[in-house]
């Protein structure tokens, strides 16, 4: 060493050796810094296997969340590009999921629409203004879960358990095994994208709902028809669950199940609608209904058969007529044998009104009634004479002449329904015409007398001559026979024979203009020639039938 | 509420798994599943010396090999119960090969295996021998569903070692 290395070493020494202790450092940090890149991502791997992993998650939290920040403000396509796989399927999910929740409401709606517990409900959505899916929902909120259970996803192990206390025990193990089983021969069979599972099932009146967790399944058998809410609040305490493990290695998951689900269970069941009994009114009006509807078809039935009898008893008093069949169609029918002088049927039809319709059958009778309209017609009686019939026995009583009892008593006996004929009652007189004759003899024999000395005459007795006159017209006119009168005036003793002339033509204008009056035609009278033989005053006439 | 365990069985058809499920359990389920779903569950409770364990017994449908859905259902399971039919020496390879599938998804689970019909020992082709080398590295119990011979103690045994997993 120079005496000038010596003397250097003496007043430099020490900060040289400074100078390469700092040199050294500096070389290990660089050396240090160059390997950091490549010991970075086992240095955070160690540190979250070890007890610094808090540490270092406090420690980069805000630096990845400064940075992510930054990245979706400075290049966002790319954030965008690295979620599209993981949010388009939990879009769908979300969707798929309240889509089924809102067509199960509106299923629930339809199949509500046209029952009468659904017409009711809308009679009541009318009532209130409350739309008619939000009545039905209100209605249909009645539900009890039987049986909650929460199961290790993996193993298929019963975590928690919670069942309606007034149901039977049951193998709660062996169930969640089996659910589990069967969650994964449903996943493996559908082998659907994306991992899909069995999410529901109904078995009668149970629904099952499953909902599936990354460690564990939550299943509940639910009696009833539940909300869509149900199905979104056993989700979230599903979530609620997962979230309390995903940050506490030591998370128990039965103890923590009690807590939260025993809450859930005993609010789903308190929240349950309890179903109202049903009103007795409708039982009560269907009963009035039926009791009003019974009443109405027994009345119905009797005054039926009370119509029946009446018409069945009013037939068989009426003489001549026969019932063959009585129906009911809406109206009465009646099928019926009617003699054709038995009465009509007019009046039954009368008394029923519209309700009767006869079909006639004409036959003949042997009842007395049409047997006597039937010998009165066949007989022609006069008005003098009538017939009885009784039993088959024909009376006849009155007067007939003798040509009648010519011509139509021997008819009598071949009256069908005539077994005998009793004529002790019936007279026989004069023929009509011989009555004829027998009052024109008598008016021959009568005059008309007058006044002595004047033509007066009293007017009794010409009114008792009209009369007499008036009758022989009308039974000429009945006889068909014509009669023509010869009128003479008469005059007495006394009176001067110019006077008496006078005299005997008044009296006989008088008794021409009395059988006028009479009836009697003008070309049926004649004024015969003057007699100047003193008679009496008085007129006469004579009568001639021709 | 007891400790619960899952516990699958696992062995070739017709070894008398289910005979010995319903020797063990009280049947709530029926054997129908087993053709349709493939799996059957019912549980037990046991009683040890210090503890009850409810054991959850898992009742696989009979197969060689576990298929996918299999795998599935095994996910989870506390111990594995192999189920043998001593008179045919293939369902003892089988129960060997399913055991070792099992691994790949239950690493150091405790597995018992029961040589089932023992009420046919004499024709049986599982040998005395095989039996011998096998307890040595695992529980071995002749078993008879018929008369239920040594059922409750392999269960009982499985359920023991169970327990004393964490």
């Amino acid at each position: 060493m120079t005496k000038f290395q010596q003397l250097r070493e003496l007043l430099l020494g020490d900060e040289r050796r400074a100078l390469e202790r700092q040199q050294a450092q500096i070389d290990a940090l660089s050396d240090a810094h160059a390997d950091l890149a490549q010991q970075l991502p086992a240095l955070i791997e160690a540190a979250e296997q070890g007890p610094a992993k808090p540490a270092l998650h406090q420690a980069l939290s805000p630096a990845v969340a400064a940075a992510l920040d930054d990245s979706v403000r400075r290049a966002p396509q790319r954030i965008v590009d690295a979620l599209f796989p993981i949010i388009g399927p939990a879009i769908r999910k979300a969707i798929a999921e309240a889509l089924r929740g809102f067509v199960l409401d509106i299923n629930r709606a339809m199949e509500m629409s046209f029952t009468p517990r659904g017409l009711r409900w809308r009679f009541e959505s009318w009532r209130s203004g409350v739309p008619f899916a939000q009545v039905v929902l209100k209605h249909t909120l009645s539900y009890c879960i039987d049986h909650l259970f929460l199961i290790e996803r993996e193993a298929g192990i019963l975590l928690y358990r919670y069942s309606a206390p007034e149901l039977p025990d049951l193998d709660a193990d062996a169930i969640a095994g089996m659910l589990t089983a069967i969650g994964d021969f449903v996943r493996d069979s559908v082998q659907a994208p994306g991992g899909g599972s069995l999410a529901s099932a109904t078995v009668g009146e149970h629904l099952l709902l499953v909902r599936e967790g990354p460690r564990a399944t939550l299943a509940a058998f639910v009696r009833g028809v539940p909300p869509a809410a149900l199905h979104e609040r056993l989700s979230q305490k599903l979530e609620d669950l997962h979230r309390g493990a995903a940050g506490d290695p030591g998370f128990d998951w039965p103890v923590e199940a009690a807590r939260a689900l025993d809450v859930t269970a005993a609010l789903v069941v308190r929240g349950e609608e309890q179903r109202a009994p049903m009103p007795k009114w409708p039982w009560i009006a269907l009963a009035l209904f039926l009791a009003i509807g019974c009443s109405w078809l027994i009345w119905q039935r009797i005054e039926s058969g009370r119509e029946r009898e009446q018409l069945q008893s009013i037939v068989a008093a009426e003489p001549g007529w026969r019932l063959i069949a009585l129906d009911r169609n809406g109206a009465w029918q009646l099928k019926l044998l009617r003699d054709p002088d038995a009465r009509s049927v007019t009046h039954l039809q009368q008394q029923f009104g519209g309700s009767v319709e006869v079909d006639e059958i004409a036959f003949l009778s042997l009842d007395d009634m049409p047997v006597a309209r039937r010998a009165e017609r066949t007989l022609a009686l006069p008005a003098t004479a009538s017939v009885r019939v009784e039993r088959g026995v024909l009376a006849l009583s009155g007067e007939v002449d003798s040509a009648w009892t010519e011509r139509y008593l021997p008819l009598a006996s071949a009256i069908a329904g005539v077994r005998d004929v009793d004529t002790r009652a019936l007279k026989i007189g004069p023929t009509a015409r011989e009555r004829l004759q027998a009052l024109a003899e008598d008016l021959n024999r009568r005059a008309l007398r007058f006044s002595r000395g004047g033509a007066d005459v009293d007017e009794d007795q010409r009114s008792a001559l009209v009369a007499d006159v008036r009758r022989l017209v009308e039974m000429a006119q009945s006889l068909e026979v014509r009669i023509v009168a010869t009128v003479t005036g008469h005059s007495d003793e006394g009176g001067s024979e110019r006077r008496n002339r006078r005299l005997r033509a008044e009296r006989a204008q008088i008794l021409h203009d009395s059988l006028r009056a009479a009836g009697v035609g003008a070309d049926q009278i004649v004024i015969a020639v003057d007699n100047p033989q003193a008679l009496a005053p008085k007129a006469t006439m004579h009568w001639e039938i021709r | 509420m007891s400790e619960a365990r899952k516990i699958c069985l696992l062995g070739d058809f017709a070894v008398g798994k289910s005979s010995l499920v319903a020797r063990f359990v009280r049947n709530t389920f029926s054997d129908k599943y087993l053709t349709t779903v493939g799996v059957k569950v019912d549980s037990k409770e046991v009683r040890l010396t210090d503890r009850a364990v409810k054991l959850v017994v898992w009742d696989l449908a009979g197969k060689a090999e576990l298929d996918s859905l299999n795998k599935t259902y095994i996910r989870g399971a506390h111990g594995l119960m192999l189920v043998v039919d001593g008179t045919r020496e293939a369902s003892l390879r089988a129960a060997l090969y399913l055991w070792m599938q099992s691994q790949k998804q239950l690493a150091q689970v405790p597995v018992v295996l029961m040589i089932n019909k023992l009420d046919l020992v004499d024709r049986w082709e599982v040998s005395a021998a095989d039996i011998e080398r096998l307890s040595e590295s695992v529980p071995t119990f002749r078993t008879s569903a018929l008369s239920g011979e040594g059922v409750e103690a392999a269960f009982a045994s499985l359920a023991q070692r169970v327990t004393e997993r964490p």
